[in-house]
């Protein structure tokens, strides 16, 4: 796997400014992308994971706001760029694409315009050139170039979220944001539009990053996951140490409380409890009401995420000892 | 949980073999397109129609969870409220505890009713925002037995409310469903629906809305309420994995038609349908060891307006031969507790 960090996330807070408080939806996250990996981003609903792919691309918007931190991406703080400047970045360079694409296409905009209209906007070609541009990637990805025509309403999900994607590819996007874009696809079509990202992460060497809540869809596809619980990233690391050997007690029981159509495992882990409300967070590592093997320490003081084996990394105290007394050992 | 799955199966030993509570029997249901006046005097009274549903055959065995699994469009949902009369059936016929439930006048229809209801997926939009949750439950038993006092109708609430595990019951009486969560809204949907103390539960796609560490959980209560309740379900889904979990025997439907159905373990370790194949090949899996190295069916789901001749799958099949796009396969008994409708599922089997 490379091993050049493409889009460096340094301490990023985001909050929602809600009459009833200041939500912390992205807490203190630091993360890095790797150039050409498929980073799967999981977790449950509420998070952070949808607000920590937006703020990547700085497309948070109303009553959002990133209140600290640095988005480095290929050197530059996005941070420090004037709107103007980001807008270039953005669709040139990031990508993103989005749960339902019927929402995220214009109804009444064929095809080919949604991607010229992407080309001519940040490339001095003529019309026909991008047309031609359309027609190639689209091919490319799996749709008969006649399809162009199209207006949204006529194709399939599935090919809706090929167009989406294609909008990424014209301007030859480094890093694409996907969010949960294959929950509203049906499963054989899904599969399918798993294996075209893989293809492109192959080809291209795209970076993805791939927010989903579907632990079976990162474990699938993703080079490396990272997994996210009320605003903090629990524990990240390559899927086959995260999924094989679970560190952090969150990742551990959300892991076994998902069924396995392969194996005859009727035996599903029942989580305690529901996540927090960020109103209002427990105080110390926010899992610990929920966790079995609390301890006092968890009560009061917030764990860093610190790395366990490998690449493995994971945000608990219970390795704390165990590192110590590595230490000790020598 | 292990010795709850153990209790089950004994429950299921217990009941009469063949007990049938309901008997759907090739029913068929077309939407007809709207096409307009001019368009219906050029088409000669011919309109075209979604095929939603087309002569689909089927029993759910008393005391069962029978799951319906298909893609979108497969005719599930429609299914689901054929079975409860919320959609008049175009052709066919639903025999529930052998009443032919499509020939009942409105007002048996009416009383029948408090003896199947239905869960949606959305428990939130499934509760009204400014009804308390004890009054939501309540609302269905004042329907349905009106000679109850207010007093017990209240402690038949509060019964149930203890039942799916809401305690102390008399705290979330009061409350709205703003002021709980999402795991408990759904129970809350669960407990409306049976204090009528229904037979049959219709479940669409009950836990899709729920979080990934609260769905086994649900599950879970499902079970119980089940063998609490002497409830049986009617599964309506498209998640196989939670299917396998849940369910005893299942139907998987292509473009309205069933195309395998079966005892789960069965069905599920060796499928007899190529589509079947193709859909649990397809199931991403939560261990990277496993992940897919099967191929996938070609091309997308046909128009229901205008499907395939012959075999609905051929045109995507990889096995498909002539025979297929001119003879439509009958659903066959392959084996015991498992049948299919393919000319070539001897090959697989």
């Amino acid at each position: 796997m490379q091993e050049e960090i493409l889009y460096s996330i340094r301490d990023l807070t985001v909050s929602y400014h809600t009459r009833a408080g200041d939500v912390v939806a992205v807490d203190d996250v630091t993360m890095d992308v790797m150039s050409g990996e498929i980073l799967g981003l999981v977790g449950e609903s509420g998070c952070g994971k949808s607000t920590l792919g937006k703020a990547l691309l700085r497309l948070h918007t109303g009553l959002a706001e990133i209140t600290s931190g640095e988005l480095v991406f290929e050197g530059t703080d996005l941070m420090k760029l004037a709107p103007r400047e980001m807008t270039n970045i953005r669709g040139a360079k990031l990508g993103m694409i989005f749960q339902d694409p019927m929402t995220s296409l214009n109804p009444v905009q064929r095809i080919v315009d949604h991607i010229k209209e992407t080309i001519l906007a940040h490339e001095a070609v003529s019309e026909l050139v991008a047309e031609q541009r359309a027609g190639e990637i689209i091919e490319l990805l799996g749709i008969r170039r006649e399809r162009l025509d199209d207006y949204p309403h006529q194709m399939s999900g599935g090919m809706r979220q090929r167009v989406m994607i294609s909008l990424a590819l014209a301007l030859h996007a480094e890093l694409v944001v996907a969010d949960e874009p294959t929950t509203s696809l049906d499963v054989i079509v899904e599969a399918k539009f798993l294996d075209l990202l893989k293809d492109l992460q192959e080809k291209f060497n795209l970076t993805i990053l791939m927010i989903t809540h579907n632990i079976g869809v990162v474990a699938e596809v993703a080079d490396r996951v990272a997994v996210m619980y009320a605003g903090k990233i629990m524990e990240i690391g390559t899927v086959d140490e995260v999924f094989l050997k679970p560190k952090h007690p969150y990742t551990q029981g959300l892991l076994s409380s998902v069924p396995n159509i392969k194996l005859d495992d009727k035996d599903l882990y029942h989580m305690e409890g529901m996540p927090p409300n960020l109103l209002d967070p427990p105080k110390g590592c926010r899992f610990h009401p929920r966790c079995p093997y609390v301890m006092d320490k968890c009560r009061s003081q917030v764990p860093q995420l610190t790395v366990i084996e490998g690449r493995q990394k994971a945000a608990c105290f219970l390795y704390e000892e165990v590192k110590a007394r590595e230490v000790v050992n020598g | 949980m292990v010795s709850m799955v153990e209790t089950q199966s004994e429950g299921q030993q217990d009941l009469q073999v063949g007990e049938i509570l309901v008997d759907a029997q090739n029913i068929t249901k077309h939407f007809p397109l709207e096409t307009g006046l001019i368009a219906n005097m050029l088409s000669r009274g011919e309109i075209p129609s979604v095929k939603a549903v087309d002569g689909v055959s089927f029993f759910i065995r008393k005391g069962e969870v029978f799951g319906l699994a298909g893609e979108s469009g497969s005719g599930k949902s429609t299914i689901a409220r054929l079975v409860l009369r919320l959609l008049e059936l175009t052709d066919g016929k639903i025999l529930f505890n052998g009443i032919d439930l499509h020939s009942l006048s409105m007002e048996d229809m009416r009383h029948m009713r408090s003896r199947m209801q239905l869960v949606f997926q959305d428990p939130l939009a499934s509760l009204n925002p400014r009804m308390t949750i004890g009054r939501a439950i309540e609302h269905p038993a004042q329907i349905h037995f009106p000679e109850l006092t207010d007093d017990q109708r209240k402690e038949r609430v509060l019964e149930i409310l203890e039942a799916v595990g809401l305690v102390p019951a008399g705290n979330f009486y009061d409350l709205y469903p703003h002021q709980i969560s999402g795991g408990q809204r759904q129970r809350i949907v669960l407990a409306r629906a049976l204090v009528t103390r229904p037979e049959l539960i219709v479940a669409d796609e009950p836990i899709a809305m729920a979080d990934v560490s609260v769905r086994a959980l649900l599950l879970d209560q499902m079970l119980e309420l089940k063998d609490n309740f002497d409830l049986t379900y009617l599964y309506i889904t498209h998640d196989l994995a939670t299917a396998k979990y849940i369910c005893d025997r299942i139907g998987i439907l292509y473009l309205g038609k069933l195309v395998e159905i079966g005892e789960i373990n069965l069905l599920f370790s060796k499928p007899l349908h190529p589509y079947t194949q193709a859909l649990l090949a397809a199931v991403p899996v939560p261990d990277p060891r496993m992940r897919r190295t099967e191929a996938l069916p070609k091309g997308e789901i046909p128009n229901p307006i205008n499907p395939p001749s012959g075999c609905r799958f051929h045109p995507r099949c990889p096995f498909a031969e002539e025979i297929c796009s001119k003879e439509e396969p009958l659903l066959r008994e392959l084996k015991p507790e498992h049948q299919v409708a393919c000319h070539f599922a001897e090959k697989f089997a």
